[in-house]
């Protein structure tokens, strides 16, 4: 249609899921979005690249299929990491240095994750709630749960959103403007 | 010497030593200091005897880069309590714990808690996701160093405690440790600034207390490598500390003090020198 999407430098009040079931089909809502995203876009990847560009190509590859990559990702590498401790990996196929790859990505995403999500607070003053970045590793795997959800409903039920209950906290959202 | 001379690592040298000259020169102008003086005073913290040496000058050129690093982040971390500061000051940290680990896994845990009484009203009571913050980087590299080592059997530059050539230890090198110490010693008395007084105290203390630590139980002369890391923080005490117009001669009667405090032990008594 000839026109750009840009984000607005802007605050949401939305208010946040606050229970883990609510959570869970929140983001499998959201990645299933991302996945049909994806799919929708690459039936035509040369006509993508056409139209956004090589900046704007890679960057929807990294920003939308990376992230349910990442995701799905996540638990196969845990699960080899902790193999790595109890199996001899050559034996089984895989690589020898599958311990240090995968060592290496989980300790860099998470720490680099779990930093973004510490400093994030500082610029609202909500400094209080910077300790509990340090549950990103648990965060993460509830993502991953998310999107194996999300993979399945997109195989069979893709026309079916799972939506998100509003009004059930008890604090108003007027409560958060600082 | 020369035949010996190892390109790749004279590079390496260089760089890390053009690095501390440049950040030392940026943090001069930056306080009002013209060029000539700026450079002339960056030149003389850069004339260091443990740069001289192939075999400690890489370490010893790191170990000043890192605290030059520390004590500039610190101070400023200490101002104001902001993201980038925040990440500027565990990053300095944790090259410090890589560079130097007694050296840096003590700073780490007593500079952070020596700058509370300075932190804003917005963090005044709420420190833990303060601390958190800082320490986070330096934790993360300790947890990466150990998972290398212990677990994957990685080979680790020995750094510097285990690059030491083994000697006996000497009450000697310990006095030069020391008196290395006293200019800064003098230019942190002579600071004005609360907080930069305690950040120099704090990093310098660190300094002299781990290498004598490792001077009386160790040996391998450290004091060139401690002189090299004490020197760097005399800008730091000179950019916040002083005022007035004064102060580029003070500067100058201070540095080339120090330069000639060190270079006078160096050569008087050369087997004390590098490791």
């Amino acid at each position: 249609l000839g026109m750009r999407v840009k984000t607005l430098d802007s605050t949401t009040y939305e208010e946040a899921t606050n229970g883990v079931g609510n959570w869970l089909r929140q983001r499998t809502r959201w990645l299933k979005g991302y996945m049909q995203t994806w799919l929708v876009h690459m039936r035509a990847p040369r006509q993508l690249l056409r139209n956004a560009g090589v900046g704007g190509f890679f960057g929807f590859q990294f920003f939308v299929g990376g992230t349910v990559l990442s995701a799905l990702l996540n638990p196969l590498l845990w699960s080899l990491f902790l193999m790595s401790y109890f199996f001899d990996l050559p034996s089984i196929g895989l690589l020898d240095a599958s311990r240090s790859v995968s060592g290496f990505a989980l300790l860099l995403g998470n720490a680099l994750f779990a930093y973004l999500a510490m400093l994030g607070p500082y610029r609202r003053g909500w400094i209080d709630l910077s300790p509990f970045a340090l549950l990103a590793p648990i965060y993460w795997l509830l993502i991953s749960a998310a999107a194996y959800r999300a993979l399945w409903q997109l195989a069979r039920n893709p026309w079916h959103w799972e939506k998100t209950p509003h009004g059930v906290s008890r604090m108003p959202g007027a409560g958060l403007i600082t | 010497m020369i035949s010996q001379l190892s390109v790749p690592f004279a590079i390496w040298i260089g760089s890390a030593v053009a690095a501390l000259g440049w950040g030392m020169f940026l943090r001069l102008r930056g306080a009002n200091f013209k060029l000539l003086p700026a450079a002339a005073l960056s030149l003389l913290v850069l004339a260091q005897p443990a740069f001289v040496s192939l075999f400690s000058g890489l370490r010893s050129a790191l170990f000043s880069l890192a605290a030059f690093a520390t004590a500039s982040s610190a101070a400023a971390f200490a101002r104001r309590q902001d993201p980038r500061r925040i990440v500027l000051f565990g990053g300095s940290l944790a090259g410090t714990q890589l560079i130097h680990p007694m050296c840096g896994t003590m700073t780490t845990l007593v500079l952070p808690w020596v700058l509370r009484r300075s932190f804003g009203d917005t963090f005044r009571g709420r420190t833990v996701g303060l601390y958190l913050s800082v320490l986070f980087i330096p934790a993360m590299v300790s947890i990466a160093l150990v998972f290398l080592f212990f677990v994957q059997h990685v080979h680790l530059p020995k750094w510097p405690v285990l690059a030491m050539r083994a000697t006996s230890s000497d009450f000697v090198p310990s006095l030069f440790i020391v008196a290395s110490a006293v200019p800064l010693a003098v230019a942190t008395l002579r600071c004005r600034v609360p907080v930069t007084r305690s950040v120099l105290a704090t990093t310098g203390s660190m300094i002299l207390v781990t290498s004598l630590i490792l001077e009386l139980f160790v040996g391998g002369h450290q004091w060139a490598l401690s002189a090299a890391g004490l020197s760097p923080l005399l800008v730091v005490a000179l950019v916040d500390g002083s005022q007035g117009d004064g102060r580029r001669i003070d500067a100058f009667v201070l540095l080339s003090a120090s330069a000639l405090l060190i270079w006078t032990l160096f050569l008087s008594f050369p087997e004390y020198g590098n490791a």
